[in-house]
């Protein structure tokens, strides 16, 4: 795939998924989640290149399952961002001794949320990159 | 779907093996070397049947990419069931290690690539089986 469009959708992707990921989960879901606040501060850099990661990740999915509308880029950010985190959860629970199956499964939903919605910001910019070079 | 529920089924049944070696007996002594700031984090024996659904719902996403690839073989499977190992992990583990205590830093660098083996060896038995399947039916492409 075309390298610009990786890494624009790597970019564009990472920032719109660490800001939902701080509304989500420090903001509106920080009391549900609490269990999970290990009380240290966080490391930003270490969030920031593991979001960037994954936005690549998820651009390189909408390449390959041709999803440019921002709608079906939507639909397929969910299904990915879904399954992907419904099976890390599930090895989570299985490991962590302090475990709360429930915790895992609703992360899940919303991250299908999260990644739904970086999908469609990747097709947007991808759309609006596309169109501006066709001219 | 017949293909993704074999490529599932196939490749979580490897990627379980693959993992089985490489965490529980060749670098066990590694992670336990590295551990993060988190005390008691680890289950004395891992919920098995949660280990086994975890890895099939990846196995899933492995077999739905690789499913879609023009050239179908064992070494385009590994290709690309490795670089999604690798990608999924580096980003989750560093993640996981700016927002807790579950990893060190040198345990979020090294696990990727390891998941670069084992997911490769994954995507590389759902690609063999995928190219199987695709030899006997005239469904496929």
């Amino acid at each position: 795939m075309d390298m610009k469009k990786l890494m624009t959708g790597a970019v564009v992707g990472g920032i719109v998924m660490m800001g939902l990921g701080y509304l989500i989960w420090e903001v509106l879901f920080a009391n549900y989640f609490s269990a999970w606040d290990s009380g240290n501060d966080m490391i930003w850099w270490s969030a920031a290149a593991g979001s960037v990661v994954l936005a690549m990740l998820l651009t390189m999915w909408l390449d390959k399952s041709g999803a440019k509308a921002w709608m079906d880029a939507a639909k397929s950010g969910a299904i990915l961002g879904f399954t992907l985190w419904l099976g890390l959860n599930l090895l989570f629970n299985a490991w962590d001794g302090g475990a709360n199956l429930m915790l895992h499964l609703t992360d899940s939903v919303l991250e299908a949320v999260r990644w739904g919605i970086t999908g469609a910001a990747i097709a947007m910019v991808s759309g609006s990159k596309a169109a501006t070079s066709d001219h | 779907m017949k293909r993704i529920l074999t490529g599932t089924l196939v490749g979580g049944i490897a990627m379980l093996a693959a993992g089985y070696v490489i965490w529980d007996v060749l670098f066990l002594d590694f992670y336990q070397a590295n551990p993060g700031a988190a005390e008691n984090l680890w289950r004395d024996a891992p919920v098995w049947w949660a280990v086994a659904l975890g890895t099939l719902t990846l196995a899933a996403l492995v077999t739905a990419v690789i499913e879609k690839c023009d050239d179908l073989n064992v070494v385009s499977g590994f290709k690309w069931g490795g670089l999604m190992g690798f990608m999924i992990w580096l980003g989750v583990n560093m993640i996981l290690h700016g927002y807790s205590n579950f990893n060190s830093l040198t345990i979020a660098l090294v696990d990727p690539l390891l998941e670069f083996v084992r997911t490769g060896i994954g995507g590389a038995a759902i690609a063999a089986v995928l190219a199987r399947t695709a030899g006997t039916t005239s469904s496929v492409h």
